[in-house]
């Protein structure tokens, strides 16, 4: 079946509701609808054959809920293949038996969601919903259906896994609808617009919405799609949103009612139309009367570049868009050691801290010669998608890191990059066809980047022509003209600005740049880099890969949009030239943030603003770039005011000021101070206060944790100063965990801070943790002490198992326990060597264990 | 019979989250709070409401008690003494769940990654606010039932003393949750939103004499939050 030839004829028409009218046919409260399949075959096929005589060219499998999770053939249970195989059957039954009428008949092998939520929401790893939906896919492309139908989707992530499934498992036409609320959004937070560019990116055949409303709330969100859309749109709705009267449910609106509704959304840009919920034949009947005659409006061809989170997309090409460049280890001291530590906490703070000053779009790259880059750059992805909804631009040269990122990535990302090589366009564009995304195209190739102008234009043609070979058209194409230093080449800057002005007026290309890189060499590097953006703003330039805690980048950023009248009344400008712009200032005496300013977020990023000379030369290393902020107050440690008997690190610690303490460290460290002084001196002796004070139930249990984030956020900076330890000899390993099946981490997580604080470290396994990856880790690390955490007293047993199987693999391991169903005797009977009644009391043990 | 599942929302302005509620679940038991403390739990309430959307379903189902203490609800049958003992009298329940919705889940996903502080501020608002929303759509049952002259029992939840979580499929499937409010459960039974409550509540004809916090009917003597 090709969709868009059979719409040359006129408009498509799907069938109508399934459950609804099973249920009318005397379907139980909680039977499974897929069940009747072999039940009542009769009735199935006679529904769909009903439909077909409607008007309907395609009917929908009894299949919805049909995945292994329902019909694992165990307890008198069907198995999903005697399910798919009878539901697809009976569908080819109805299409035999209306074979006289002579009209195009197709079956959908229907798929809906799973009924669980994907991790890190729920508990489904993406593989595993993959899997789920590939086995559906497998066994009803077997079986005969003409098309897949992935329907009633609320998530953008569940929806992409079935999409794969699909894809991969199956050559059929696949057409996705998911459910928006009034709102326009999908249940998990995604629009029109982001839904758009992640199912185009997966090259479906046909997309749009189904369920939850009726006809005339859908009919305000077919536009929205119509804006989007190169791709024909499907419209199933209920008939109308449901009611119940003397205790049945009732849908309202009637055939004629349906009909007329309908075909305003057809004039709206639907071509495939049909009903859902509470729709039954005499609804399609009705549609098929009204609207037969009209010639449908296939989609033409959208040329937005998108680029989409599981919630928003941003466009490339209206606006100018900015692109956050600092997680990246490239002349980063700090972030590498992150990363080799495999600290997620740095970079989330980085990727939030980039967030709060407007950035668009993070770019993230993690590779390091020394790290698994592969599995860091997934994991850093979904961490980064757990805290933030801005859209990805996944930054790496390896392509199997990049197909595993593109992969589980929610929504459709950045790929950044390829170039002019013909390896290069070989190993990513096979990539960026099947999972979608916006690629940054870089003007080099194998003879190096070209000194003029039109030596790039002519690598960008190349990369156009290649990529439009695999299906990639030129939207997706976001061309990078490459910036070069200026200090060796005073007409570097010409032939990158003309370039875009080029790309711009003949191509109608979008760009990007790496701003910085053309005041490499130079002093106050500022400078020159928002005076070069300014250039390439005016000449069209779409998107800047650049540090946002430069203040001179992000002034010439508002001024433009505001002189270039695409800031209505100045209003961006006003604001951040008022309130945004204190943000970069960190000359504030200590002490007078508080606590609850900003989350801490900018605890990393905040200290390098005015330093802004880091951009991305890699001149500058941690502290050097904050000099200029520190010098202010740093003398003035008293200044603080209200510090009283501590010292004023001692001070933001105990209060928990996490800026400030972060703050304070750098000062201090600037002044020469020891590290190990700091620590000593400072950092030990305010915990002391803390930890006793909370053991005497002078300080409640919150208290206890700002503060040990605030001595967290000092030690951090600290860190990167310390001389680095020798091998594991003088690692205190302790490993955290909530035990399998259990998903609260609140109490481990609280236990991983305050024991960080004490200086043990910390291998957090996460939660709902097998117990042979914590013996695993025990014994790789050769690890002392092990933490369990369980909040359920279902969830005992699982941490009685991982006890047992410690007991049997790893012997010299302390284990303690903990958790709000926990107490001494429970621990004694499970076998546990300790029980934490809070966690201090797990600190204290860890001490003794240590000893 | 009788399986129409409604579809119950309420605005931040109407579910009331008591402060001393909150600070039960910070397990607060005396002494003084600092201002800064007092301040970031307002912060966190602030952004808390910005988040949370209090859904919820329910639906009657007549009940058969049988006297080995089974409790028939159609859908399931349920070996449990507490639950008959909870619902003595009652030929009838209201079942309902209530989540806070996936908004607000992904907003402690967060804080748990970046600020176990707050994300223990986040999680006992959060404790409280499905408590306080529960009792706003109990009220609202309560008026209901009221209005046909009948009186509702106190809500009993799979979890509570021997009504066992195994329920929670069958429970969660009758009330269509991941349809109506978008709730689903783990492997383990455990709810996704986690801010969530199921729950059923005995409809009789005459008033009973019953415990009103659910406390009282558990057996976690030790519990760090048992009032």
């Amino acid at each position: 079946m090709n969709i868009k030839e059979l719409l040359k004829d006129g408009l498509v028409y799907f069938d109508g509701g399934t459950g609804t009218i099973l249920q009318s046919q005397g379907l139980a409260p909680g039977e499974l609808p897929e069940s009747w399949n072999i039940k009542y075959p009769e009735r199935i096929t006679a529904l769909h054959k009903s439909y077909f005589e409607a008007g309907a060219n395609i009917i929908k499998t009894n299949t919805f809920g049909a995945n292994r999770l329902k019909f694992d053939g165990k307890d008198g249970r069907a198995d999903l293949k005697t399910i798919v195989t009878a539901a697809l059957n009976n569908a080819k039954k109805a299409v035999e038996e209306t074979a006289y009428m002579n009209r195009p008949h197709f079956i959908a092998l229907d798929i809906g969601p799973t009924g669980k939520l994907l991790k890190p929401l729920g508990d489904l790893d993406f593989e595993d919903a993959i899997d789920i939906f590939a086995e559906v896919v497998r066994c009803g492309s077997e079986c005969g259906a003409d098309l897949i139908l992935i329907e009633t989707m609320n998530d953008s992530y569940e929806t992409k896994a079935a999409v794969l499934a699909a894809k991969e498992n199956s050559s059929l036409p696949v057409f996705v609808t998911t459910v928006y609320d009034q709102n326009a959004k999908l249940m998990t937070g995604a629009d029109p617009a982001a839904m758009i560019a992640l199912l185009e990116g997966l090259k479906v055949d046909a997309l749009g919405m189904n369920c939850s409303l009726g006809p005339k709330q859908m009919k305000n969100i077919v536009p929205l799609l119509a804006n989007y859309s190169s791709t024909p749109i499907i419209v199933n709705p209920n008939a109308g949103l449901p009611r119940s009267e003397n205790g049945r449910t009732v849908y309202d609106v009637t055939p004629e009612e349906f009909a007329d509704e309908m075909l305003d959304i057809i004039n709206s840009g639907a071509c495939i139309v049909g009903g859902c919920c509470g729709t039954t034949p005499a609804h399609i009947r009705a549609l098929v009367e009204k609207t037969a005659g009209i010639k449908p409006v296939i989609p033409d061809f959208k040329d937005f570049t998108l680029v989409s989170s599981y919630t928003n997309a941003v466009e490339i090409g209206k606006k100018p868009v900015l692109i956050g460049e600092r997680i990246n280890p490239t002349g980063k001291p700090r972030m590498k050691a992150a990363l080799k530590e495999n600290n997620m906490d740095y970079l989330l703070n980085e990727a939030l801290a980039q967030q709060e000053k407007g950035v668009h779009i993070l770019d993230v790259n993690v590779g390091l010669p020394d790290i698994d880059e592969v599995a860091m750059l997934s994991n850093a992805v979904s961490e980064i998608q757990a805290v933030t909804s801005l859209p990805l631009q996944l930054d790496t040269s390896n392509p199997e890191a990049m197909e595993k990122a593109l992969r589980l990535y929610n929504g459709k990302p950045m790929i950044n990059s390829v170039n002019g090589k013909a390896e290069v366009m070989e190993a990513i564009f096979p990539l960026a066809a099947k999972y979608g995304g916006v690629i940054v195209a870089l003007t080099l190739d194998e003879d190096g980047i070209p000194a003029t102008s039109e030596g790039r234009i002519a690598i960008a043609e190349r990369i156009y022509r290649t990529a439009a070979t695999y299906g990639i058209p030129a939207r997706e194409i976001v061309v990078d003209p490459l910036a070069l230093t200026v200090s060796s080449d005073s007409q570097a800057a010409l032939a990158t600005l003309e370039a875009i002005k080029i790309l711009k007026e003949k191509y109608n290309g979008r760009t990007s740049l790496g701003v910085s890189n053309i005041s490499f060499g130079l002093p106050n590097r500022d400078f020159v880099n928002s005076t070069f953006y300014a250039m390439a703003l005016h000449n069209g330039l779409s998107a800047a890969i650049m540090n946002p805690y430069s203040l001179d980048m992000m002034k010439t950023y508002h001024a433009f949009l505001a002189l270039s009248g695409q800031d209505a009344n100045c209003v961006d400008y006003i604001d951040f030239a008022t309130n945004g712009v204190n943000g970069y200032t960190i000359n504030v005496p200590a002490g007078v943030s508080v606590a609850g300013a900003s989350g801490g977020a900018k605890t990393s990023g905040g200290n390098n603003a005015s330093g802004g000379a880091n951009a991305s030369g890699g001149a500058n290393t941690s502290g050097g770039a904050n000099a200029s902020g520190a010098s202010g107050s740093a003398n003035t440690p008293g200044g603080a005011g209200s510090s009283g008997q501590y010292p004023p690190l001692q001070y933001a610690i105990i209060k928990g000021l996490k800026d400030n303490a972060a703050k304070l460290a750098d000062e201090m460290l600037c002044n020469n101070t020891d590290p190990l002084e700091i620590i000593n001196g400072q950092i030990i002796p305010a915990l002391d206060v803390c930890g006793k004070g909370f053991e005497k139930g002078t300080i409640f249990l919150p208290q206890l944790l700002m503060s040990a984030e605030a001595s967290k956020a000092a030690f951090d900076i600290i860190k990167a100063k310390l001389p680095t330890k020798k091998n594991d000899e003088a690692s205190k390993y302790v490993i955290v965990a909530t035990v399998k099946n259990d998903i609260h981490d609140i109490g481990k997580n609280i236990v991983k801070v305050l024991l960080e604080n004490y200086g043990f470290d910390v291998i957090d396994l996460g939660k709902d943790v097998e117990p042979e990856l914590i013996v695993k880790t025990a014994i790789e690390k050769h690890v002392q002490l092990v933490g369990l955490s369980a909040l359920m007293t279902t969830t005992v047993p699982s941490m009685e198992a991982t006890i047992k199987l410690l007991r049997e693999n790893a012997p010299w391991v302390k284990v303690m326990v903990g958790g709000a169903v926990l107490n001494q005797e429970y621990a004694d009977m499970i076998g546990a060597d300790f029980y934490g009644k809070d966690a201090m009391e797990s600190v204290r043990y860890a001490e003794k264990v240590f000893a | 019979m009788d399986n129409i599942v409604s579809v119950f929302r309420a605005g931040t302005d109407t579910v009331e989250i008591a402060h001393s509620e909150i600070l039960r679940y910070m397990q607060y038991r005396s002494g003084s709070i600092s201002s800064d403390i007092d301040e970031l739990i307002g912060d966190c309430l602030k952004e808390f409401n910005t988040s949370v959307e209090y859904k919820a379903c329910y639906s009657k189902y007549p009940i058969d008690i049988s006297g080995d203490a089974c409790i028939d609800f159609g859908f399931m049958q349920v070996q449990s003494r507490f639950l008959a003992r909870n619902l003595k009298d009652c030929h009838e329940v209201y079942a309902f769940a209530a989540t806070t919705g996936i908004r607000l889940e992904r907003l402690l996903g967060k804080y748990m990654r970046i600020s176990p502080g707050r994300a223990f501020i986040f999680d006992a608002i959060g404790s409280a606010a499905i408590e306080a929303f529960c009792d706003y759509l109990n009220a609202f049952l309560r008026e209901e039932a009221a209005a046909r002259g009948q009186f509702l029992r106190p809500r009993f939840s799979p979890g509570y003393g021997d009504f066992p979580l195994e329920h929670q499929p069958a429970l969660l499937r009758a009330l269509d949750t991941s349809r109506k409010i978008n709730l689903v459960l783990t492997d383990s039974f455990l709810m996704v939103p986690t801010k969530s409550v199921t729950a059923v509540i005995g409809i009789s004809d005459t008033q009973g004499k019953c415990s009103t916090h659910s406390c009282d009917t558990c057996r976690q003597r030790d519990c760090m939050y048992r009032i």
